[in-house]
């Protein structure tokens, strides 16, 4: 056994035992659902940046830096970051103040409607089984890749990792791992920046040397590469092409399942607010580091095929053995990571949402248990069924990825903004606002899939899918009046509990605010003088040489 | 140096947002 299966072993094992460790904790539907709604912040932070960012950031778009569109990407991250920070403050806080068991339940219990909370539930079920395929699918690259395994092997283990904790412990067990893997892949990447920038001969060498890399121009301009041979063919594309793609993912961070259903097991509303200031500077700083790493290693290697295996080169070829496998490891922990999420979200849908077979008795059973094997069987169901597609079906990471992620942003993206900010929103409107989003959005994509069109950026299927949710849901609510239930399930949610007013939790919120002010500042000038600064003499070197060149 | 002020701007402008809304929801702090 080489160190890369033994490394991949041992870091399986260890989420297994931390979820059975959690699991223990388990006696109650909420306990599972929820995680019994008493998390810090430190574990929303780290479900929440763990679940978002999956195998695709340290592949698809490490590859995509690679190639030379690190910059796109930052400037992406800037855009969607902030989805964060108003996701939270205008949605997140009013669900945790819901007290729902999951998302959809929310709706429910806002517009007094089984069918809202059916069609949500369907929603996810589909969505997120589409995500959880693409992330099983490229985990099972990597460890073929780094071990040799066949493909089959590959897929069983993967399911087998991240389903045995899920199916156990639920919400408990999920947080918990997905807070230890938002640490393990935070860290070694942060190492193996070091390793890279070192190989490449240093930091402001590195600089200089990215800077008039003759073979990928503009590898880190402020724009990238751009020009006839790339997608982007002028600054200005790129630029915009980043801005829409980052607001649309910017809805995708505000309102989709996965992140904000995070904030239902907070244990207040203030971890709700500063875990989404803590995930907004992580994410900020992870993918700037990792980015930036990538972008460096054209320097030692410039022929890595394909680009997207650009990280798994550096952990076989650069890192040294131990700290290979661990980077390794940690690749795979941004997969389950997000894949134990989607499990778990997908299983309280169908059992919770859609089937209502948690339902009887409560949160209880008729014999009092906790009422929890309709969930855990669903999980199961859904997870053999992701082998089976899996197995069976042609792989299509990359579009699955950027197809059932935004999918939410579509169909769930106005309605929650509206459920809590509108005072018009009727029921009618909000259920056909949701079908038209995800309609028009899986429509669109369908076409594009198809090679029958090919959506311009501005038409891109997430913004359109919102436009047009957003017309529907108007024009229906316009022509009916809000009932009374949904008059005063709003007002409740307004109502402010007098315990979030504690000015001890006030003022530790605060200080998150003040770190991101003070964060800002010292990273611009760290960029300045270590990036914009050096780039900028090394181009103008350049040009001078060039000029006397020709002379 | 755009992308160097991008960032931080994204930084300090939300944390200076979100001071402002805490501040404003969850009532006055001694500090202010």
């Amino acid at each position: 056994m080489n160190s890369f299966q033994l490394g991949i072993i041992v870091s399986l094992l260890c989420y297994l035992a931390i979820g059975w460790y959690a699991g223990r904790r388990v006696k109650h539907l909420e306990d599972f659902f929820v995680a019994g709604r008493n998390a810090p912040t430190i574990l929303i932070l780290g479900t929440l940046v763990a679940s978002f960012m999956s195998t695709n950031a340290f592949m698809g778009e490490a590859g995509m830096s690679y190639m030379g569109h690190a910059p796109l990407v930052i400037i992406m991250t800037c855009f969607n970051c902030v989805g964060y920070i108003v996701g939270a403050v205008f949605f997140g806080r009013y669900l945790r103040r819901s007290r729902a068991l999951t998302v959809p339940a929310f709706f429910r219990a806002r517009f007094d409607s089984r069918r809202i909370q059916s069609l949500a539930g369907v929603s996810i079920v589909a969505g997120l089984t589409a995500y959880l395929l693409a992330v099983t699918w490229g985990m099972a690259l990597i460890i073929t890749e780094v071990t040799g395994f066949s493909e089959t092997v590959a897929i069983l283990m993967v399911w087998a990792s991240y389903t045995l904790f899920t199916l156990y412990s639920g919400s408990r067990g999920v947080i918990l791992t997905d807070t230890a893997m938002f640490l393990l892949f935070s860290g070694i990447i942060v190492v193996a920046s070091f390793f890279i920038v070192d190989a490449a001969g240093g930091w402001f060498h590195a600089i200089k040397s990215l800077a008039t890399y003759a073979e990928k121009p503009d590898l880190i301009a402020w724009h990238g590469r751009v020009g006839p041979e790339v997608y982007w063919k002028t600054p200005l594309d790129g630029l915009f092409w980043a801005t829409i793609l980052g607001i649309a993912w910017g809805i995708v961070v505000a309102v989709s399942p996965w992140q904000t259903s995070r904030y239902l097991m907070a244990s207040n509303e203030h971890v709700v607010i500063r875990s989404a200031c803590g995930a907004l500077i992580a994410m900020l700083l992870l993918y700037l580091v990792t980015n930036f790493a990538a972008t460096t290693v054209n320097l030692i290697n410039p022929s890595i095929e394909p680009p997207e295996s650009t990280m798994i080169w550096v952990a076989m070829n650069l890192l040294p053995t131990a700290l290979g496998a661990i980077l390794i490891c940690g690749v795979l922990a941004a997969g389950l990571s997000s894949a134990s999420t989607f499990l778990s979200l997908i299983g309280f849908s169908l059992s919770h949402d859609i089937f209502e077979s948690t339902h009887g008795g409560g949160d209880q059973s008729a014999t009092g248990k906790p009422n929890l094997r309709a969930a855990r069987l669903a999980m199961l169901v859904v997870g053999g069924s992701v082998i089976a597609l899996a197995l069976l079906l042609p792989r299509n990471i990359y579009w699955l990825t950027h197809f059932a992620g935004p999918l939410f942003a579509s169909s769930w993206g106005v309605v929650a903004f509206m459920s809590i900010w509108s005072q018009s929103l009727t029921e009618p409107g909000a259920f056909w606002g949701m079908v038209a989003g995800f309609v028009v959005n899986v429509a669109m994509n369908a076409f594009s899939l198809a090679g029958v069109v090919k959506w311009p950026v501005l038409a891109d299927p997430i913004l359109i899918g919102v436009v047009s949710s957003y017309v529907v849901t108007r024009w229906l609510s316009n022509r009916g009046q809000m009932t009374q239930h949904e008059d005063e399930y709003r007002a409740l949610l307004h109502h402010m509990p007098v315990s979030e007013r504690e000015t001890a939790a006030v003022r530790q919120t605060l200080v998150w605010a003040k770190v991101m002010v003070v964060m800002g500042m010292v990273i611009a000038a760290s960029l300045a003088f270590f990036y914009a600064l050096p780039y900028q003499e090394a181009v103008r070197t350049l040009a001078i040489q060039g000029a006397g060149a020709l002379n | 140096m755009m992308l160097a002020i991008a960032y931080g701007a994204v930084l300090t402008a939300s944390g200076l947002w979100i001071w402002r809304r805490v501040l404003k929801d969850y009532g006055a702090d001694e500090d202010e």
